[in-house]
C-alpha cells in the first residue's frame, strides 16, 4: 500500500537517521514503506491503558 | 581404534556403510559399540560436502584438517575410555554467526569478511566439550537476516531437494547441509523463524529454544530481546540430544535462565497418550491461508495424535498480522541499533536486502518500540489465556513449498505474516517436523508449540509423530 508519510517526510526521518542513501535506494525504500506505516498502527491498536508495561523491563538487581 | 579394526564398506544391519547417513542417535549407538569410526563417519560428510557443496553453498569455509584431527582425536579417546557422551565423534557445522575462537566468523557479511573472535561462543564451547567434530562455519542470510542475496562474498544456500529453490533463513547453510548429510546436525538461530523455517523447507527438524534457554554469549545478534540459539537435525530426538549439551544458565547472557536443565529425552516412547493439543487453525486457514499439502500435513497429525489418545481442541490467538507487527517493529528497531554505526559509516558495505531492511528500522521511533513491547506485552497475557487448558499447539511453519530462489521478495517479511515470529514474541519453544511432501517434490512441514520449559513434551509429541510417518527414510535425490 502507498505510504500515508509523504516523501518530503520521509527525508526528514532518513536524515535523522544518520543514513547516506542514493535518491534510488531512498525511492525504492520509500515505496515499502507504507507496510511499516501499518505495522505501526496495529501494535497501537487497541489503545493501551496509560499505565500499560512494556515486556522488557529495568531491573536493579540484574539477573533477578 | 585402528584402521583395520574400523567398519568399511559393505554394510550390514549392525555395520552400516560409511556412505550410509545415520542420525545423531544412530551413529551414537554405534561408535559406543565401536562399530562405526569417527574418523570414518567425517570422512564421509566432508566427501559428501565436497561432492555436493558446489551446487549448495551450503559452507562459507570446512576446516577438513582440524575436523579430521578432532575426530582422530575422539576415536582415541572412545578407546581408551569409552564416549564423554551420545555427540562424541559426530560431524557437525555452526551458522556462521556463531563466533569460533580462530576461526573467522563473518555473519555472511562483506562487513566482518576477515574477522577472527578471540574465543568461542558459549554454546560453541558446550558442543565442542560434548565432542562434536566441527566441520566448518556454515552460509546464512547476512547477519541473519539480509538474504536470499547474491551480491555478497558467498552466495546463498540452496535447497537439497530442489538447487533452484531457497531454504528460506537465516540458518540457510545449516539447513541445506543438515538435509544433504554433509553433518548431522548443526546450529541456528531464530530471531523470527530462522531456524524453524529452514528446518521446514529443507525437510529436517529445527527447534527454538524457550527463550533463556540456550546462551546467546558470542553469537552475533540480531535482535537481542528476540534472538534465541538452538540446533538443528535430521529428527526431534537428534535436536534433543543437541540441546542437551547447548541448554543451561550462562552468566555471560544476561537474559539467561538460571534453572536446573531437565534431560530432553526423558519423555522420548511415551506417546502422546494424555497430551492435550490445541490448534491455532485461523492461523494457517484465514489470517494465512497455507497450501493444500501444508493443510493435509497438519490435519493428518492432528488425526495421528487424536488417535494415539492425545485430546485436540481448537484454540484462537490474536491475529498473526499482530504478532507480526510487534514481532518486526522491535525485530527492526533492535536490528537497526546493532548495525547504526557501521550504517551510517556507509551502508553499501552491506548487501542490499540486509541494507535496505536496515534502514526501516532507523526510520522507527522510540515510541515505536515502546509501543510494540507494550503490546508484545498484552500478546502474550492473551496468549496464556487461550491456552490454559493445551499443552502443545499446533499450527504451521511456512505457507508450502520453497519458492524458487530468485522468486523471493525483498519484502516478503510485510507481505505476509509468517507463522513462526508470534512464539519469538511470546518466548514460547517451537520446534518444526516434516510432514511429507507437496505438489513440487519439495517439503512441507508443520510447528509445534509448548509454554516455556516444556521442551521435554515437545520432543516426546514430535518424536512419537515421526517414528509413526515414514519422511525420515527419504533424502534428497542428489545425495550420493
Amino acid at each position: 500500500m502507498p505510504p500515508k508519510t509523504t516523501e518530503a517526510e520521509f527525508e526528514a526521518l532518513v536524515a535523522r537517521a544518520g543514513l547516506t542513501l542514493t535518491a534510488a535506494q531512498k525511492a525504492g525504500i520509500y515505496a515499502a514503506f507504507g507496510g511499516i506505516e501499518a505495522m505501526q498502527a496495529l501494535v497501537r491498536a487497541p489503545a493501551p491503558p496509560p499505565e500499560a508495561e512494556p515486556a522488557t523491563t529495568f531491573s536493579a538487581e540484574p539477573g533477578r | 581404534m585402528s584402521a583395520s579394526d574400523r567398519p568399511t564398506g559393505g554394510g550390514t544391519a549392525n555395520q552400516p556403510r560409511p556412505t550410509d547417513i545415520p542420525t545423531i542417535a544412530e551413529a551414537a549407538k554405534l561408535i559406543a559399540a565401536r562399530k562405526l569410526s569417527p574418523v570414518e563417519l567425517t570422512e564421509a560428510c566432508l566427501s559428501r560436502a565436497e561432492a555436493l557443496d558446489g551446487r549448495l553453498h551450503a559452507f562459507i569455509r570446512r576446516t577438513r584438517d582440524t575436523a579430521l584431527a578432532t575426530a582422530r582425536a575422539a576415536e582415541a579417546r572412545i578407546m581408551t575410555a569409552g564416549p564423554r557422551g551420545p555427540l562424541d565423534g559426530i560431524p557437525f557445522a555452526h551458522k556462521d554467526i556463531y563466533c569460533t575462537a580462530g576461526i573467522p566468523t563473518t555473519g555472511h557479511s562483506r562487513v566482518l569478511q576477515d574477522h577472527v573472535p578471540e574465543a568461542d561462543a558459549t554454546t560453541v564451547a558446550k558442543l565442542a566439550e560434548a565432542g562434536i567434530v566441527m566441520l566448518g562455519k556454515l552460509a546464512t542470510h547476512e547477519f541473519a537476516f539480509g538474504g536470499p542475496s547474491f551480491d555478497l562474498p558467498w552466495p546463498p544456500a540452496r535447497n537439497p531437494w530442489n538447487p533452484e529453490h531457497f531454504t528460506a533463513g537465516s540458518s540457510s547453510g545449516t539447513g541445506a547441509a543438515v538435509a544433504s548429510g554433509m553433518i548431522l546436525g548443526g546450529t541456528g538461530s531464530d530471531t523470527g523463524g530462522s531456524i524453524r523455517g529452514p528446518a521446514a523447507l529443507c525437510g529436517i527438524a529445527g527447534i527454538k529454544p524457550t527463550y533463556g534457554l540456550c546462551s546467546r554469549a558470542g553469537v552475533l545478534p540480531l535482535a537481542q530481546s528476540l534472538d534465541h540459539t538452538g540446533p538443528m537435525a535430521w529428527t526431534a530426538e537428534d535436536c534433543a540430544l543437541l540441546l542437551q549439551a547447548m541448554a543451561g544458565h550462562d552468566p555471560a547472557d544476561p537474559a539467561s535462565a538460571d534453572r536446573p536443565v531437565p534431560d530432553f529425552t526423558a519423555q522420548l516412547g511415551q506417546g502422546v497418550r494424555g497430551l492435550r493439543i490445541g490448534i491455532i487453525r485461523h492461523f494457517h486457514e484465514l489470517d494465512h491461508p497455507v497450501s493444500p499439502a501444508t493443510l493435509k500435513g497438519i490435519e493428518d497429525a492432528a488425526a495421528f495424535f487424536r488417535s494415539e489418545g492425545a485430546t485436540l481442541r481448537d484454540v484462537a490467538l490474536p491475529s498473526l498480522a499482530e504478532f507480526n507487527a510487534c514481532g518486526w517493529i522491535i525485530l527492526l528497531t533492535e536490528a537497526f541499533a546493532v548495525h547504526e554505526a557501521w550504517m551510517r559509516r556507509d551502508p553499501n558495505l552491506y548487501g542490499e536486502l540486509l541494507r535496505d531492511r536496515l534502514v526501516l528500522g532507523g526510520l522507527l521511533s522510540g515510541a515505536d518500540y515502546m509501543a510494540a513491547q507494550k503490546k508484545r506485552r498484552a500478546l502474550i497475557a492473551a496468549t496464556v489465556a487461550a491456552t490454559a487448558d493445551v499443552d502443545i499447539l499446533l499450527t504451521a511453519a511456512q505457507p508450502g513449498e520453497a519458492a524458487r530462489i530468485d522468486e523471493v521478495p525483498k519484502w516478503a517479511f510485510m507481505e505476509k505474516p509468517n507463522f513462526t515470529i508470534p512464539f519469538n514474541v511470546t518466548g514460547w519453544p517451537g520446534i518444526s517436523i516434516c510432514t511429507g511432501y507437496g505438489a513440487g517434490g519439495l517439503p512441507v512441514a508443520m510447528q509445534l508449540v509448548g509454554k516455556p520449559f516444556t521442551e521435554p513434551m515437545l520432543f516426546r509429541a514430535a518424536d512419537a509423530y515421526e517414528k509413526a510417518h515414514g519422511w525420515r527414510a527419504r533424502r534428497p535425490e542428489m545425495v550420493p
